[in-house]
């Protein structure tokens, strides 16, 4: 065999082993990609999945137990008797997130209160949109003094605007008699705003406590709860049967 | 076929030291944000969905699936920096979610919105005053660098991608062509050759330059 062919030869053998390898990578690089979005789709799938169980929201068809104004300005909900454990709930109507907190909650505050598993305090806060937080507040206290609180806060996050769309007084009196208060002395209440220098003294005061995160705040027997037990039904749940 | 060893030799000694550090401290970097933007999106999926929401960008039936689905995504993407498997890949994937959150964050701000980015939970709206649209922005485009830096050095310590043999070395030369083949795959040799280094496909390349010298030497 001559040089040149000699070497032609290997030339040839050598470039096909090149494009084997090459070939031998591309697949083996796509092996990883492939392997990597396989990894993708199932940790996506599975958390997909537990997320979208836990996000269930909560619904309570019987009555709550009754809601009295206290003359610190809070509202108490519990049976009769029942003295702990307590939760506090720190809300404010204007609050976007405190309405996904009764979204998903509110049945089970309502429910857990009605079976005398926890004695609810309501403090209601007055700053995400001042004007409209602080009307509604006092119109809380006026629903309190009706005897309808739970009523009328249910309403009121339901019915929740934007946050930069201040409630009105005619809105909350609207809320009022959405919830079934029929006694005219609540509009009345509603309009003198008497209680918006206490409501603005007490949220002053919680504001500045340098522990308190904002709106929506749950503290079970001075434990502040956190997000999953705030925001998912059995987080809640389990927190506040656990404390009994 | 002493110049051959000697030109290996030298080709090993061109290897970078220091950049395949730097690739695992950028992996590390962002799998430690990813995945604790992902771990605190977690807790509330109710929060997820509505700080999705408060973009206002995508329909609510939208909006429910993306709410579970990125956290878990950054989750995904943090395990596989980690693991160092398919690098490259990976890091193009987590640099387009960062243009993907630039790109809402600036659109939020853009429109006039007062939310809370909700990166790493939380969100939602919030006062005017509290909104944080530059230095949001400004640290995602730091994560986006350091994607960045991973798309053009995929290759770092503690790798599967080397592992699994991504990067075995080019063909070495026409008498050890097989062997140095299988070394590479076999050793799980992190760096490969220099040749390779940095090139999007570098096997093509770097297999021509070296059948043209082996035919060199052979000559």
């Amino acid at each position: 065999m001559g040089k040149a062919a000699k070497l032609s030869a290997r030339e040839r053998l050598r470039e096909e082993r090149s494009r084997a390898a090459a070939r031998q990578r591309r697949n083996r690089t796509l092996l990883i990609i492939g392997s990597a979005v396989a990894v993708v789709a199932v940790v996506v799938g599975v958390i997909v999945a537990v997320q979208s169980g836990r996000d269930e929201q909560s619904a309570f068809a019987g009555q709550a137990p009754p809601a009295t104004l206290q003359s610190d300005g809070s509202i108490v909900m519990a049976r009769q008797g029942v003295t702990k454990p307590v939760l506090e709930v720190y809300e404010d109507f204007q609050c976007p997130a405190c309405k996904e907190f009764e979204t998903v909650n509110n049945g089970t505050v309502q429910r857990l209160a009605a079976e005398g598993k926890v004695k609810v305090v309501y403090k209601t806060l007055a700053f995400v949109n001042p004007e409209g937080s602080l009307r509604a507040a006092g119109a809380g206290q006026c629903a309190a003094t009706a005897g309808k609180f739970t009523e009328f806060h249910d309403v009121a996050f339901e019915n929740q605007p934007d946050e930069r769309v201040a409630l009105t007084l005619n809105d909350l009196k609207g809320f009022g008699e959405q919830a079934g208060i029929t006694d005219p002395a609540f509009a009345t209440c509603v309009d003198r705003q008497k209680s918006a220098a206490q409501i603005q003294a007490f949220t002053k005061q919680t504001l500045s406590d340098k522990n308190f995160r904002g709106t929506p705040t749950l503290i079970l027997d001075g434990r502040q709860l956190n997000q999953s037990e705030i925001y998912t039904v059995d987080g809640l749940t389990k927190a506040v049967t656990n404390a009994a | 076929m002493v110049t051959e060893g000697v030109l290996s030799r030298s080709g090993r000694g061109r290897r970078p030291v220091v950049q395949p550090w730097l690739t695992l401290l950028a992996r590390l970097g962002l799998a430690g944000v990813l995945g604790f933007a992902g771990i605190a999106k977690l807790a509330a999926p109710a929060l997820a969905v509505r700080a999705v929401a408060a973009y206002e960008l995508l329909p609510a039936s939208l909006t429910t699936f993306v709410g579970y689905a990125l956290p878990a995504l950054e989750i995904a993407l943090a395990l596989l920096l980690v693991a160092g498997l398919a690098t490259r890949f990976v890091a193009i994937v987590s640099g387009l979610l960062m243009v993907v959150f630039i790109a809402g964050i600036a659109s939020a701000w853009a429109r006039g919105l007062t939310i809370d980015c909700g990166c790493f939970g939380g969100g939602g709206t919030v006062a005017a005053s509290e909104t944080r649209y530059p230095q949001e922005i400004l640290r995602d485009l730091g994560y986006l660098a350091l994607a960045a830096f991973i798309v053009i050095w995929p290759r770092g310590r503690f790798a599967l991608d080397s592992t699994l043999g991504l990067y075995s070395a080019p063909v070495a030369g026409p008498d050890e062509a097989g062997t140095a083949a299988e070394d590479g795959e076999g050793s799980g040799d992190a760096e490969g050759s220099g040749d390779a280094e940095g090139s999007g496909d570098a096997g093509d390349a770097g297999d021509a330059g070296d059948v043209e010298d082996a035919a060199a030497r052979e000559a």
